[in-house]
């Protein structure tokens, strides 16, 4: 009877338990979980990307060979059927990517990822890029590029109805929504503020306040003291004429607009920002100077590195016309490449396309040329997974987008006006310098080229060479009078407004708002010309404000082509490689002398360290003890002068100066106390108890390629791996270990003969493709891989005649 | 289900163990409805572990068939045609880490209901 009881007792336990817990997990957020991961029903496990053989599309056959690298030749006789398998092709690698780029750039990650990214979409939701494309679309509406984009996005959305999304999709438990062409548009725009967008002017408003005009200028000088601007005497003909700006000038800030400037509203601000610079390199040499005869497009563009890649290598064939290059995932447009007849590559022109307003505001209401008028108000969703919704106001002015932020109990704000806000045309633009067939056409898509600023370099088959500024740069006045934009204007008194502009709305470039193409830095047929982020002339003739580079690139690159080409000597595609690779910093050059001063100052330990710098040639090699020993003590060096000092004064790292400025500061600069031996001194200690504590020989057992998958703080395994390599910030060869940035893609190309790329990671967004690293290592090495024809054979990918 | 019912089955499952080919042969078919199963839903990687369960002799046999089931779902996760194969196991660990314990956990789970009868 107690045996009876017993077993009783014990099924009925088992049974509650069982049926309990079963119960609890179906029907708590565990079963979530378990949908996503669980083996075999998991859509995690699910979503292995795969491309069908056969695809039918609206817009008639095409067929699509990957290559040994995986990139897609894809061949068709009609744009339209060419860009649906494009776009289809792309999705299947990096669906995810775009769509992540499409989230973030119109505010829509936290619906992903959760409460972290909230405040980060609240800011991109007021920023309206999402207007800002659809405008674009308006712009481009009834061109033939525009159908060969929509043939795009609807290829994107074919892929995602066709297939299963691909693992990261099952992993955060969401299905992609369909593409379409503003959405293109949309990715663009985030790229196009990257590149030429910033709250600068803020900035300088703060660094104003904090510093007396001294120290201003000391931290902050307008121009960095190098004689390497891109356009030189040597560069032949220039088309700009200067309109007799004074460089120096600066505007004092009228007391009211100083209430916009606070470092908590900056450090919101600074979330639609990049950590580094977007920066680059890329350079022309005429054929009359290179062996093959051929002009030579050399051109590797800075940005963020990250698993999968920023860019996609892709290849279209429409009839018996070829294009390559790269494109922004999400985009199919050619920001880098080459056709049949020219070559192109390009870089980042450092010049603003925005300004930033202030105004006298009741909260409902701004005041404008004595008018109240009142925001033009929208209320939008920011939707959070596993959170509540946010509600977010979006206001707009006559300017642009009025970004607004409670900042300790007070309201700060902030108009923004920028170029990319308006009817811009880059699609156009981008697509018809892709398919160009000489000078005259290049330049011609060039001239309706709106945002965002860049320096295209260009050659062609005819032996033709040429370097052109782009983007349309805003011409700012108070009382008439030309003003730089780095300030915050009065909005209310309607200062600093460009003539024909009119945010969301269709501008008139030509009512005298904006630097005409035609005064834009130009050279035809130069010998060579260099672009680095440098200033482009050494006057100006047009206010420029976003700060150009300090030139460290810049000019070793020109030291180099003028000790060779410059000197009539003629060089080939491997020179072009090896000036890529080059690793010198230029910096060292000035410093590592004092370094070595200090060598009486410091322990013998460290000074036993130091002495490695003796006789270094100055180059940050993965092989060199010395590059290790100078990249960390100038590291601490900068901690030691700068951290202290803005901590004092309450400014971020965001505030320090430009790499070249602590090195041209005098030995008893104030900013050193008065003795930088003490500081270097103080530096070489920390740096040398660093190396010791994390075992370091050598330069690359720290430069390596730390490259990371967004979810790979979670996921290790979709992280690259880290390989030893060359390169530092201010080298030719760009890597800035500790923000993931630099060589992004690099591209020689002998126009008309053999081209040479690499990526920094692998064309095939999946984790589980054997090419979704298999060009990190070339890379990583400093190789290169040479571009060919398509592999015969059948097509990986036949598309047909049909209806989606 | 009545208890005269539950009875029923009880000495049908009884009759089953004692018979070594009915068992074997049960435990065959519980092995492919419960990975059937567990391909549509993860409820089947419990439901699985419950049918072999149910086939042995013992609560520990019962939770080792269970296990064993679990070993065999990640298997055929592994090398099924159309699913991430092997290489994903490395490429998103720790998530495989996981999954391979669910795996294991819940067709235990499972076989708990051999306790019951």
């Amino acid at each position: 009877m107690t045996q009876r009881v017993s077993d009783r007792t014990r099924r009925g336990f088992l049974s509650a338990l069982l049926g309990g817990g079963t119960a609890a997990a179906a029907l708590s957020p565990a079963a979530e979980f378990l949908d996503r991961i669980a083996p075999l029903s998991g859509r995690t496990w699910r979503g292995q990307r795969t491309v069908p053989e056969t695809v039918e599309s609206p817009h008639g056959p095409a067929s699509v060979t990957y290559d040994e690298y995986h990139v897609p030749h894809v061949e068709a006789e009609s744009e339209p059927a060419a860009y649906y398998a494009l776009g289809y092709v792309q999705a299947a690698d990096r669906l995810f990517e775009m769509d992540v780029f499409r989230r973030l750039a119109g505010g829509n990650l936290a619906a992903i990822v959760g409460d972290g990214a909230v405040e980060q979409d609240v800011l991109y939701t007021k920023l309206d890029f999402r207007g800002a494309a659809e405008a674009s679309v308006q712009a481009v509406e009834g061109t033939e590029e525009a159908t060969a984009a929509a043939a795009f996005a609807e290829g994107i959305t074919a892929y995602i109805a066709d297939n299963d999304p691909g693992l990261p999709f099952g992993l955060l438990g969401y299905e992609p929504e369909p593409w379409t062409m503003a959405d293109s548009m949309l990715v663009g725009m985030y790229f196009y503020w990257l590149v030429a967008g910033s709250f600068g002017p803020l900035r300088e408003g703060l660094k104003r306040e904090t510093f007396d005009a001294d120290t201003y200028q000391t931290l902050y000088p307008r121009r960095a003291s190098h004689d390497a601007p891109i356009l030189r005497e040597t560069a032949g003909e220039s088309r700009s004429e200067p309109r007799g700006l004074d460089p120096e000038q600066t505007e004092s800030l009228d007391p009211e607009q100083t209430e916009s400037l606070d470092p908590q509203f900056d450090d919101w601000l600074a979330m639609a920002e990049s950590e580094e610079t977007p920066g680059s390199n890329a350079w022309t040499i005429s054929g009359e100077h290179t062996e093959s005869g051929r002009p030579l497009v050399c051109s590797d563009p800075h940005l963020m590195l990250q698993a999968p890649p920023v860019w996609y290598e892709q290849r279209i064939t429409v009839g018996d016309r070829t294009v390559n290059g790269v494109a922004i995932p999400g985009t199919p447009l050619f920001v880098v490449g080459e056709n049949d007849h020219v070559s192109w590559g390009m870089t980042a022109a450092q010049v603003s396309q925005n300004d930033l307003y202030h105004y006298e505001t009741d909260g409902d209401r701004y005041r404008y040329r004595g008018e109240w008028l009142e925001f033009d108000t929208e209320t939008r969703t920011v939707a959070v997974a596993g959170g509540e919704d946010r509600q977010v106001s979006v206001k707009k002015t006559v300017h642009g987008p009025f970004l607004d932020r409670e900042v300790n109990g007070e309201t700060r704000h902030v108009g923004v006006g920028w170029v990319g806000h308006a009817q811009t045309r880059e699609l156009v633009a981008f697509q018809r310098m892709a398919w160009s067939t000489g000078l005259e056409d290049f330049r011609e898509a060039l001239s309706q080229f709106d945002a965002p600023t860049l320096n295209i370099h260009y050659a062609d088959t005819d032996g033709r060479t040429l370097f052109q500024s782009v983007g349309k740069i805003p011409l700012r006045r108070v009382d008439g009078e030309l003003v730089p934009g780095d300030q915050v204007f009065d909005g209310s008194a309607g200062e600093g407004e460009w003539d024909g502009f009119e945010p969301f709305g269709d501008p008139d470039w030509d009512a005298g708002g904006f630097v005409s193409f035609e005064e834009m830095p130009s050279a035809v047929d130069a010998d060579y010309v260099a672009s680095a982020n440098q200033r482009p002339l050494d006057d100006p003739p047009y206010p420029v404000d976003r700060g150009y580079g300090p030139g460290l690139r810049g000019e070793r690159i020109y030291e180099r082509l003028d000790e060779t080409v410059g000197a009539g000597e003629t060089v080939d595609a491997a020179f072009c490689e090896s000036l890529q690779l080059d690793t010198l910093d230029v910096r060292a050059r000035e410093l590592v002398p004092a370094i070595l001063d200090v060598r009486d100052r410091v322990s013998s330990d460290v000074a036993d360290w130091l002495d490695e710098l003796d006789g270094w040639d100055y180059h940050m090699d993965r092989d060199s003890t010395a590059a290790l020993v100078y990249d960390r003590v100038y590291s601490s060096f900068r901690e030691e002068t700068w951290g202290p000092f803005f901590e004092e004064v309450g400014l971020s790292r965001r505030y320090w100066p430009s790499e070249r400025v602590i090195v041209e500061l005098p030995p008893d600069s104030r900013f050193f106390d008065g003795d930088r031996g003490a500081v270097l001194a103080r530096a070489a200690e920390t740096a040398v108890e660093e190396l010791e504590a994390e075992g370091w020989d050598r330069y690359g057992d720290y430069n390596t390629t730390d490259v990371d998958h967004m979810f790979g703080r979670y996921v290790g395994g979709m992280n690259y791996p880290e390989y030893p390599t060359s390169g530092g910030y201010g080298t030719v060869r760009s890597f800035i270990r500790p923000s993931d940035w630099g060589a992004s893609y690099r591209l020689v190309s002998q126009v008309g003969g053999e081209t040479r790329t690499v990526l920094p990671g692998g064309n095939d967004g999946s984790p589980l493709s054997e090419h979704y690293d298999d060009q990190l290592i070339l890379w990583a090495d400093g190789e290169y891989r040479t571009l060919g024809e398509p592999p015969n054979g059948d097509p990986d990918v036949a598309f047909e005649e049909g209806t989606q | 289900m009545s208890a005269t019912a539950f009875a029923g089955l009880g000495r049908q499952l009884d009759a089953l163990r004692e018979n070594a080919t009915r068992r074997w042969v049960a435990l065959a078919g519980g092995f492919l409805i419960g990975l059937a199963l567990a391909w549509v839903h993860w409820l089947g990687l419990i439901l699985g572990g419950a049918l072999v369960g149910l086939t042995r002799q013992s609560l520990l046999r019962a939770v080792l068939a269970g296990l064993g089931f679990g070993v065999t779902a990640l298997v055929v996760m592994v090398l099924a045609p159309g699913l991430v194969g092997v290489g994903a196991v490395s490429a998103f660990a720790p998530v495989s880490y996981v999954t391979a314990a669910i795996g294991l956990v819940l067709p235990a789970w499972g076989a708990l209901v051999r306790g019951v009868r």
